[in-house]
C-alpha cells in the first residue's frame, strides 16, 4: 500500500523545519517536468502576515517528508535562493503535462491529464496522473511509468500499466504499489 | 514518580532556607532535544517572568515544590526562555507534526519524572501518546516527532 495525494493539495501547506519546529515558508506552486515525468520542486510563498512570493525555491531532493499536513525539510538551508536547480531557474521552459492527451497502447483515448498524483512519504515523487475521460464523467488515475512515451502533447500508456488504472485515489495507492513491484522499473528504486 | 504539566499547574513553590513562598508553578521551559525540563516558570509574565532552573529545585513534591534557596528564582533572560514563558514556544497546546508531514492533533498534556525533570512523553488531542524518545524539536509552529 502506498499513500498518495493530488499535487494541488500541497498548495498552501506550510514548509516546516524538522530541526527547529518553525514554519519557514508555504507551498506556492508545484514545478513539474512533463517530459521526464519528474517532480522538480516547489515555488514558495512567505509565511505569516506579509505573504508574497519568496525568491527561494524548494527542490524536490531537499524534501525530507511529504505529507497531507506539511512539507518537511531538514532545516532552513533546504530553502535557499543560491542553490536553485537548473530545472527551476527558468520556469517558462518547463513543459507542463496538464492538458496532454493519454492514449492506451491499443489505441483507445483515455482522456486528458488534469492532475498529478504524488506519493506521501520521505521522498517527494510523482507516481500517477489524474485523467479526465472525454465524454465520461468519472475521472481515472493512471500510473506513471518509465516506459511512457510522450510526444508533443500525447502520452502513451504502456500495455502493462492498463490493469492498474483506478477511479479512486485510495485504490490507486494500492494499485501503484503492486504495479511498481510487478515492473521493478527504474532499477527497482521505487 | 511521574507528574503531568497540567496536574502540577498552580502548585506552591517554597524556598527551603527561608520558608518563603516564592511563587506557583505557571509553566515549564523545556529542552525537547535533551528531553528534559530546563526551568520552571514561577511568577510574573513576559519579560518580567521569574524562573527557577531545574538544578535549583530540591524536590518537586506532591503538594509543594521546594526550591534550594529563596534567590533561586531569577528574571527570565535569553531568547529561548523568554519565548517559552511568553507561551510562543510552549509544549502544551502545541501542534504535533511527524517528520513525514502528518499532523497528530495538539499536545494535551506532558508527563515528566518529578525527580529528574526528564520528559517522559506527551498525550495528544487525537487520543495518542508520543514517547519522549520520539521528540525532535519544538518551535513556534509545531512539536516535531519521529514516526513510531
Amino acid at each position: 500500500m502506498m499513500n498518495v495525494m493530488r499535487a494541488t493539495e500541497l498548495i498552501g501547506l506550510p514548509v516546516v523545519s524538522i530541526a527547529s519546529g518553525e514554519d519557514i515558508a508555504e507551498i506556492r506552486d508545484v514545478v513539474y517536468d512533463g517530459e521526464e515525468h519528474r517532480l522538480v520542486g516547489f515555488t514558495l510563498n512567505k509565511r505569516g502576515f506579509f505573504t508574497g512570493r519568496m525568491k527561494a525555491v524548494l527542490p524536490s531532493d531537499s524534501v525530507a517528508g511529504l505529507g497531507p499536513d506539511a512539507v518537511m525539510v531538514a532545516g532552513d538551508a533546504a530553502v535557499s535562493a543560491s542553490e536553485t536547480p537548473d530545472a527551476m531557474k527558468d520556469l517558462s521552459s518547463t513543459t507542463s503535462i496538464i492538458g496532454d492527451r493519454v492514449l492506451s497502447a491499443d489505441g483507445n483515448e483515455l482522456g486528458v491529464v488534469t492532475g498529478i498524483v504524488l506519493a506521501i512519504g520521505a521522498r517527494a515523487r510523482a507516481v500517477g496522473y489524474e485523467v479526465d475521460p472525454t465524454g465520461d464523467s468519472v475521472k481515472v488515475f493512471v500510473p506513471i511509468s518509465a516506459q511512457m512515451a510522450v510526444s508533443g502533447s500525447t502520452l502513451i500508456l504502456p500495455e502493462n500499466a492498463t490493469a492498474f488504472i483506478r477511479n479512486d485515489l485510495t485504490g490507486f495507492g494500492a494499485a501503484i504499489a503492486s504495479y511498481r513491484d510487478s515492473t521493478l522499473e527504474r532499477g527497482g528504486n521505487s | 514518580m511521574s507528574e503531568t504539566f497540567s496536574g502540577s499547574h498552580g502548585r506552591l513553590v517554597v524556598a527551603i532556607d527561608t520558608a518563603e513562598e516564592i511563587g506557583n508553578v505557571k509553566g515549564f521551559v523545556v529542552d525537547p532535544t535533551a528531553k528534559r525540563i530546563d526551568a520552571v516558570h514561577v511568577s510574573g509574565r513576559g519579560k518580567n517572568a521569574e524562573i527557577i532552573a531545574w538544578a535549583s529545585i530540591r524536590s518537586f513534591g506532591n503538594d509543594a515544590v521546594i526550591a534550594k534557596t529563596a534567590d533561586a528564582a531569577v528574571q527570565v533572560s535569553g531568547d529561548h526562555d523568554t519565548q517559552a514563558v511568553k507561551g510562543n514556544i510552549e509544549m502544551q497546546g502545541s501542534r504535533v507534526l511527524t517528520t513525514t508531514g502528518l499532523a497528530h492533533g495538539t499536545v494535551e498534556d506532558v508527563t515528566f519524572d518529578a525527580e529528574s525533570g526528564e520528559l517522559l512523553g506527551a498525550s495528544t488531542t487525537d487520543g495518542g501518546y508520543v514517547e519522549a524518545s520520539r521528540f525532535r524539536a519544538l518551535g513556534s509552529y509545531a512539536l516535531i516527532v519521529d514516526l513510531e
